[in-house]
């Protein structure tokens, strides 16, 4: 996985502010798209959730099991048989706007390469949200 | 008689969603039941034309004899058939996305930001109890701004049944 970051210009600020070593390795590129969500895509997004799918309902079996887990790189190993799509789904239902919220918030605690790559993930999520929500328009 | 011109549609207010009478369509394998056309390009197009989207409402009446009125039923086929166009269109993206699995990508944060969505979605509602080293995790996240804008969208549809019963927005450590 190539080594960037989709930052808007605030999210730049934040990784500006990390320290050096954990900085270094990653380039940014800049988020300039901002094709959030109106009010009633997301309630329709909401509604369009389907608890009863089958991967929904591993995913959720797998959130009831995981009470014992020590840490989250274990939480994510228990969740590995969840297919990616139902976390996209997950993501596609919240929006860029909550999903802006998590990246913000995993920035400012980002201690490792890891962590990068994790918000690095979420920033390719919130890009593609984006192409895939200015690409489309009431009919 | 639906509109004159599609353009002249306004946006369907959030109260107003779901229409009565005429379900969500969660899945494209899903339209024929509800439209009565199972082709997703077919009724965007159908929308976009006086004599289409009569043919089109004509024949949602008849899978959905409860649907009382037409036009907000067309608004609401506009938006519902717009999201799953974007969604087909998103997890297309996503697929061809070089990434490895998510889990094993970044594993961490993902895994935490699946966590945090759920909980959002009311789904640790259904039993699930957040493990303790996550919650230290996730005090990171600003949950009371993601919470509102979900809660907003999500009370509103809480008539709908969209959650299983006994579900609740639920966040440990937060209270809105």
């Amino acid at each position: 996985m190539k080594n960037s970051l989709h930052l808007t210009a605030i999210e730049r600020k934040q990784f500006d502010a990390l320290p050096e070593d954990v900085r270094e390795g990653w380039e940014i590129t800049d988020e300039t798209l901002e094709a959030h969500e109106r009010p009633e895509e997301l309630k329709m997004r909401v509604l369009m959730l389907d608890q009863e799918e089958p991967a929904m309902k591993l995913f959720v079996e797998k959130l009831q099991s995981a009470g014992s887990i020590k840490n989250p790189s274990e939480l994510a190993e228990h969740l590995g048989d969840v297919p990616p799509s139902t976390l996209y789904t997950i993501f596609f239902t919240i929006g860029t706007r909550a999903m802006s919220e998590l990246i913000a918030a995993f920035l400012t605690v980002a201690t490792s390469d890891d962590d990068l790559a994790g918000v690095a993930f979420l920033t390719a999520i919130r890009h593609e949200l984006f192409l895939s929500n200015a690409e489309v328009s009431p009919a | 008689m639906p509109r004159s011109h599609p353009t002249d549609m306004a946006p369907l207010a959030l109260k107003d969603i779901p229409v009565e009478g005429l379900p969500v369509v969660k899945d494209t394998r899903e339209l024929a039941d509800v439209y009565g056309e199972k082709d997703l390009k077919l009724v965007r197009a159908k929308l976009q034309t006086n004599e289409g989207k009569a043919q089109l409402l004509s024949q949602i009446q008849e899978k959905n004899p409860g649907v009382k009125d037409v036009e907000k039923a067309a608004d609401q086929v506009n938006l519902n058939t717009e999201q799953l166009q974007k969604k087909e269109g998103f997890l297309t993206r996503m697929v061809k996305y070089p990434f490895r699995h998510p889990y094993k990508t970044a594993a961490g944060v993902i895994g935490v930001s699946a966590v945090v969505a759920a909980t959002l979605f009311g789904l640790n509602a259904l039993g699930f109890k957040l493990p303790a080293i996550i919650e230290g995790a996730l005090s990171a996240v600003p949950l009371e701004k993601v919470k509102d804008i979900i809660t907003t969208i999500f009370s509103l549809g809480r008539g709908t049944q969209v959650l299983p019963p006994g579900a609740d927005l639920g966040v440990p450590g937060v209270t809105v």
